[in-house]
């Protein structure tokens, strides 16, 4: 999983490219470990390019959301694909994170 | 034991000499009071009285009598412990030799000669379903001490089978308690493997034990590598590691111990792997190697062996085993076991699941890898939807098995897939031998709490629940089995699969 951020106008923007398994949770983990304490609270995630996330992947944007909050920030994910989208509602995350 | 007897000799000896002194003297007085002839010599009147003559002879014939007596009492008391040991030890021997099964398999022959009455050597097989299950084994040292723990180590393998543990765990075990309590400086080498008679698939792990001969029905013989693990009993903790071999069919697998490599001959030269190699490729180019049953293969090498000693005492137990697997009994690993059925058979069949599976061992990390052999199955859709679902729900569940099944992750996973074809229904089957755990038994999160009320955990058998069409767990012969299911119907209602013509 390819992970890009980019700070701009005091928001933080990230780009996911890829999976989130097994195989790239560690790597996922450390990746997003600025997200979880910079100072731009508010996030926007491009989810055009994820293809599939475990649980796992889960857990850790489930995490995120909770730093984020706590920061009195806003996570948002958007251009989710339907697959990925059906497993967020499954799990109730479509309403604990901001989905467009 | 000899200085004993000839002491009590004596002191009988000596007492019956002082008794039979002192008895003279009563009579020699007694004489002389009744018959007083003050002038006369003391052995004077004894020669004239034949009672005492007659009295004297039967004290010292009756005290070398009783020194007889005593002394083969004494005698018999000492050496009967000798006698027992020689026939408690020949028991011993009929109870070990009566714990190396005999009654073998045409696939499998083994034989084991001590060098003493009992010895250290082991050897042990079991079937069971269509896994063997072999061990092959050397005590350091030889007689009652070696026996004893070569009667343990057996038993416990034997019961190991039973439980269906990986065999770097069993490794791990055994050795940690043989280590624990090893006074002696004792130690085992040990090898055990697990054969997969239908796919010639074998795990096997190697303590410092001989390497096994590999004899292939079409090239050359050689010694099978083994990562080099100690023998059980010296270090606790030693970090076992179990290998995979796949046996192809045809293929002779010759297991023995150092009574064999190390047997000597007169000149002190011993038999050595060379011999042992030179022996192997002798029975390939006679042509014996495909035509002689394994009884006549493990013969052939303790002749050999006797031969090259030629007559010289043997001085370690020796242990030969050979294990063939002939086609018929086998199943080419790359086929399903599909061929094309009679309408009888459909029934049968699809009622009957005849799962294409895999086994693998060690499982750490191996998540994707697992997941990726199941998605290859021919039996998976194609559909891109149901592949992600089914993908992610494998995943979780498998990921769980890796995970925590296992103390320190080490043991064995087996996935397969079947498809029944009439009912167009996919099942998963997952099976492990860790540690009993049903996980379905947790509840389901709560997926309206809150964000900051959220649990992280317990989303992946969640997710498995949800994706599948139904999921169900049982404990059976000490297996975690769980089962997914889900009909291939595409969301737009028509059947898929790769098979639909």
């Amino acid at each position: 999983m390819e992970v890009k951020i980019t700070h701009n106008e005091g928001k933080t923007f990230v780009k996911l490219n890829g999976r989130i398994d097994s195989t790239s949770a560690e790597q996922f983990q450390k990746d997003i470990n600025p997200l979880m304490e910079g100072s731009d609270p508010d996030i926007d995630i491009d989810c055009t390019g994820m293809t599939y996330t475990s649980s796992q992947g889960l857990r850790m944007i489930l995490l995120l959301q909770k730093s984020v909050m706590a920061r009195g920030g806003k996570l948002v994910m958007r251009n989710m694909n339907p697959l990925v989208k059906e497993v967020f509602d499954i799990t109730g995350f479509s309403n604990i994170i901001t989905i467009l | 034991m000899s200085w004993k007897i000839i002491g009590i000799v004596t002191v009988i000896s000596l007492v019956a000499q002082i008794a039979t002194a002192v008895v003279s003297q009563i009579i020699i007085a007694k004489e002389m009071v009744r018959t007083p002839e003050l002038d006369k010599h003391p052995w004077e009147i004894l020669h004239y009285s034949p009672h005492m003559h007659i009295a004297l002879i039967v004290i010292i014939l009756s005290s070398f009598a009783v020194m007889f007596f005593v002394c083969r009492r004494v005698i018999s008391r000492m050496s009967r412990p000798v006698e027992l040991m020689e026939s408690d030890i020949i028991l011993a021997r009929k109870i070990q030799m009566g714990m190396l099964r005999k009654d073998f398999p045409p696939y499998i022959y083994a034989l084991l000669e001590p060098a003493r009455e009992v010895g250290g050597d082991l050897y042990g097989f079991h079937q069971k379903g269509d896994q063997l299950y072999f061990s092959i084994g050397d005590v350091s040292g030889k007689g009652v001490p070696a026996s004893l723990v070569m009667a343990i180590t057996s038993a416990i393998l034997r019961f190991v089978v039973e439980l269906d543990m990986p065999l770097d765990e069993t490794l791990v075990r055994i050795n940690n308690s043989f280590a624990a309590t090893n006074r002696t400086g004792m130690f085992a080498t040990l090898f055990v493997a697990r054969i997969d008679l239908k796919t010639g698939h074998m795990d096997y792990c190697n303590a410092g034990h001989n390497s096994i001969l590999i004899i292939p029905p079409d090239a050359e013989p050689y010694f099978l590598k083994s990562k080099p693990n100690i023998a059980i009993g010296m270090f606790e903790n030693f970090a076992y590691e179990a290998e995979q071999f796949d046996i192809k069919p045809n293929t002779r697998l010759v297991a023995y111990t150092d009574g064999v490599t190390e047997a000597e001959r007169s000149d002190l030269s011993q038999y050595g792997n060379g011999r042992l190699m030179a022996w192997a490729k002798n029975l390939v180019e006679t042509g014996q190697s495909t035509s002689l049953q394994e009884k006549d293969i493990v013969e052939s090498l303790y002749a050999s062996v006797k031969t090259f000693v030629n007559g010289n005492a043997q001085n370690d137990d020796i242990t030969i085993a050979s294990i063939k697997l002939s086609p018929k009994e086998m199943v080419d690993n790359s086929q399903t076991v599909k061929q094309s059925e009679t309408s009888a058979q459909k029934i049968i069949n699809s009622n009957v699941e005849i799962m294409t599976k895999k086994r693998f061992n060690p499982i750490v990390d191996k998540t994707s890898e697992i997941v990726e052999y199941l998605m290859a199955s021919p039996d998976m859709p194609t559909d891109e939807a149901l592949r992600f679902k089914i993908g992610l729900s494998v995943e979780e569940a498998v990921e769980n098995v890796v995970r925590y099944a296992y103390d320190g992750g080490i043991g064995w996973l087996e996935a397969g897939t079947d498809l029944n074809h009439d009912s167009l229904v996919l099942t998963i089957e997952l099976r492990d031998a860790g540690m009993p755990f049903n996980p379905l038994e947790k509840p389901d999160p709560d997926i309206n709490l809150p964000a900051n009320e959220r649990e992280v955990g317990g989303l992946g058998i969640f997710l498995c629940k949800k994706l599948m069409d139904s999921i169900s767990y049982r404990y059976e012969d000490g297996n975690n089995v769980l089962i997914m299911k889900k009909k291939l119907v595409n969301p737009v209602g028509t059947t898929d699969n790769k098979q639909a013509v």
